[in-house]
């Protein structure tokens, strides 16, 4: 019998295990025997687990490394699970068209699809009843944004970026996690030559909240992540972002810098806030422009 | 007076999102601008809401000015408030980078200015 290598997941896969989930799953990533990914006892998943999950059974199948996933016995997230399309990525020969892409929980993405951010915010303006058109464009930009900076730094259309978005019933809280597999963002800002070679990969992702901070050469930067964060943090809500070994955490009054001690190779955003506290914050209003419009 | 009428879905379809999206009609306006006096931009009340497509498609324009005077040659026609909100902000703060950036180049280049 061929041997086996089992990764047991908790009853809550919460944001605060994925730091335990991303170690295991490192220590697994390249071995030649079958990993087995036990969910039986999983009664929930949080966005950035369910995409450490994906993507290190993505990145296991493109290797022809074997993967497998034992289901939760409860029926929700069994259902949750297979939605997301874990199951049909470890039965598929074809695993990358094998993805179900019309599910907005969980979606693997080779290219900007339009359908994408306009899901994702339509889920999450229905969840947060109370706001104007105003702030929900507000939502839809920052959304937008957050993927398609993913998909700019994607390193390759085969690995694509991954995106999840899940709202809670009993807290009102809705998470969006964004993930791509390019080569992280210090590398990004080191060959753009913005910054030095011996940085560290979580004082980079703090220049990179810098205004203005931006891996295009010869341009100046768009509003990027500096202002997806501000947003985020003036409605209450918090931003975790994780690239390399580099790990930042973002709220109102917190800005806590820690360093991981396994890799993850990409960028992985994550943000989290309460519906029931966004509210219109009556954005300021540009001066003079110089466009004509009709 | 020439004009080019260049038709937003027509020529990106629902390809209004990314950097990639943007710079589809970046091109498109000014191969346009080479031929025409003005150019004529349809949104049709589409609503983008994506900073990094309206920065590369549009605002990159008043930046570069690669073309001549393109302030009285684009027509943005059709375009929803809220979007016109957006370019106005990505234009403010576009300029506002680019002061900055220039200020530190001076300060760069003129170091005895600063230091008596």
């Amino acid at each position: 019998m061929p041997s086996v290598r089992k990764i047991v997941l908790p009853k809550l896969v919460n944001e605060s295990w994925s730091n335990t989930l991303m170690k295991r799953l490192g220590q697994e990533l390249d071995t030649d025997e079958t990993v087995i990914l036990d969910a039986e006892r999983v009664c929930w998943i949080s966005p950035c687990g369910t995409i450490l999950l994906s993507s290190f059974a993505l990145r296991r199948l493109m290797a022809k490394k074997a993967v497998q996933i034992i289901l939760p016995s409860n029926t929700e997230p069994r259902q949750y699970i297979e939605n997301s399309g874990l199951l049909k990525i470890t039965r598929s020969t074809n695993m990358l068209d094998a993805i179900d892409v019309n599910n907005v929980q969980l979606r693997l993405l080779h290219k900007m699809e339009p359908l994408v951010p306009e899901s994702l915010s339509e889920f999450v303006t229905h969840q947060a009843r109370n706001v104007d058109d105003d702030e929900k464009y507000l939502l839809r930009m920052w959304i937008t944004e957050l993927l398609t900076n993913a998909n700019d730094h994607a390193i390759s259309a085969d690995f694509g970026f991954w995106v999840c978005g899940i709202y809670n019933n009993s807290d009102h809280n809705i998470r969006i996690c964004v993930a791509d597999s390019g080569i992280g963002i210090k590398q990004s800002l080191v060959n753009a030559e913005k910054l030095p070679r011996n940085i560290s990969d979580g004082e980079a992702i703090v220049k990179a909240l810098e205004e203005g901070m931006t891996s295009r050469t010869g341009k100046t930067g768009g509003l990027g992540l500096k202002h997806i964060s501000s947003y985020v943090k003036s409605h209450g809500g918090s931003m975790t972002i994780l690239s390399g070994t580099g790990k930042v955490y973002l709220a109102r009054k917190t800005k806590r810098v820690k360093m991981n001690h396994q890799r993850y190779q990409g960028t992985i955003v994550s943000v989290m806030f309460n519906t029931g506290l966004i509210s219109s914050n009556g954005d300021a209003k540009p001066d003079k422009t110089p466009f004509t419009f009709e | 007076m020439s004009e080019e009428i260049l038709n937003l879905e027509k020529i990106c379809g629902s390809n209004i999102y990314s950097r990639d999206d943007g710079r589809v009609l970046y091109n498109r306006i000014n191969e346009s601008l080479k031929v025409a006096d003005r150019v004529i931009v349809i949104f049709n009340e589409k609503e983008i809401a994506s900073e990094s497509f309206l920065d590369e498609a549009i605002v990159e324009h008043y930046m570069s000015q690669q073309s001549p005077n393109v302030t009285n040659r684009i027509i943005l026609r059709g375009v929803t408030k809220p979007d016109q909100m957006l370019l106005g902000r990505i234009f403010e703060y576009r300029r506002r980078l680019e002061a900055k950036e220039a200020k530190k180049k001076n300060r760069k280049n003129s170091p005895n200015e600063t230091t008596r």
